[in-house]
């Protein structure tokens, strides 16, 4: 079985069953990180954000961000979800989960995946708000 | 050369298309670019990479037909 799995599409899963794809046996600790919208932006109200990517690369992307964390942290098993479309604030945009022996290499492994998604993902935010909008860079 | 090109984004919103093929004399990423710039000067004002075949090339990389090249804004996932 793969222990990597990237999903960046419409449909976003529950915590559930992120926290029960990642964890292990052989594994003290799950780390997850979940990306929420936010109703502010320099003050301004958002009424939503609107997300799109180049799907099938930004998934090979975030594999390869993966894999390397995987070898980097002595991760075991890792799950990133990604949404497209529309989320409203207090709405989930991203889910990473990832599961190690100890904690300190899941925080530190957590932290490096979501770090390079924002880097080097073809993924992209566009602010909505009441009298305009805004592609986030 | 005849390739496919992709626009995302801001790059999407100032061409007024998500995809179009594109017919030019060139052999090179660079090539292309300048070619696109012609018809779409207001492309020139936005900052982006490009990737063929999605993965990130520098623009010397060398292009063939049918090629998928992307134009990617700065990205801002997460």
């Amino acid at each position: 079985m793969s222990m990597i799995r990237v999903n960046v599409g419409y449909e976003l899963k529950s915590l559930d069953e992120v926290f029960n794809e990642v964890k292990d046996r052989e594994c003290g600790a799950v780390v997850l990180f979940i990306g929420t919208a936010r109703d502010l932006s320099d003050g301004k109200e958002v009424l939503y954000l609107e997300y799109e990517a180049y799907e099938e690369m930004a998934k090979k992307e975030i594999e390869m961000i993966c894999e390397d964390a995987k070898e980097r942290f002595g991760l075991r098993k890792i799950t990133v979800l990604h949404k497209l479309g529309r989320v409203d604030p207090e709405e989930i945009s991203v889910i990473v989960g990832v599961s190690s022996k100890h904690r300190k290499e899941g925080f530190e492994g957590c932290k490096y995946i979501m770090d390079r998604i924002k880097e080097r993902v073809p993924i992209w935010k566009k602010e909505v708000f009441k009298d305009g909008e805004r592609w986030v860079e | 050369m005849k390739v496919k090109v992709l626009f995302f984004a801001k790059a999407r919103d100032v061409i007024g298309k998500r995809e179009m093929y594109v017919d030019f004399e060139g052999e090179k990423v660079e090539d292309l670019i300048r070619h696109i710039m012609v018809h779409f000067p207001k492309l020139g004002s936005l900052k982006f990479s490009v990737a063929v075949n999605r993965e990130f090339v520098m623009p010397d990389h060398p292009l063939k037909d049918e090629d998928e090249v992307a134009i990617i804004p700065p990205v801002s996932g997460g």
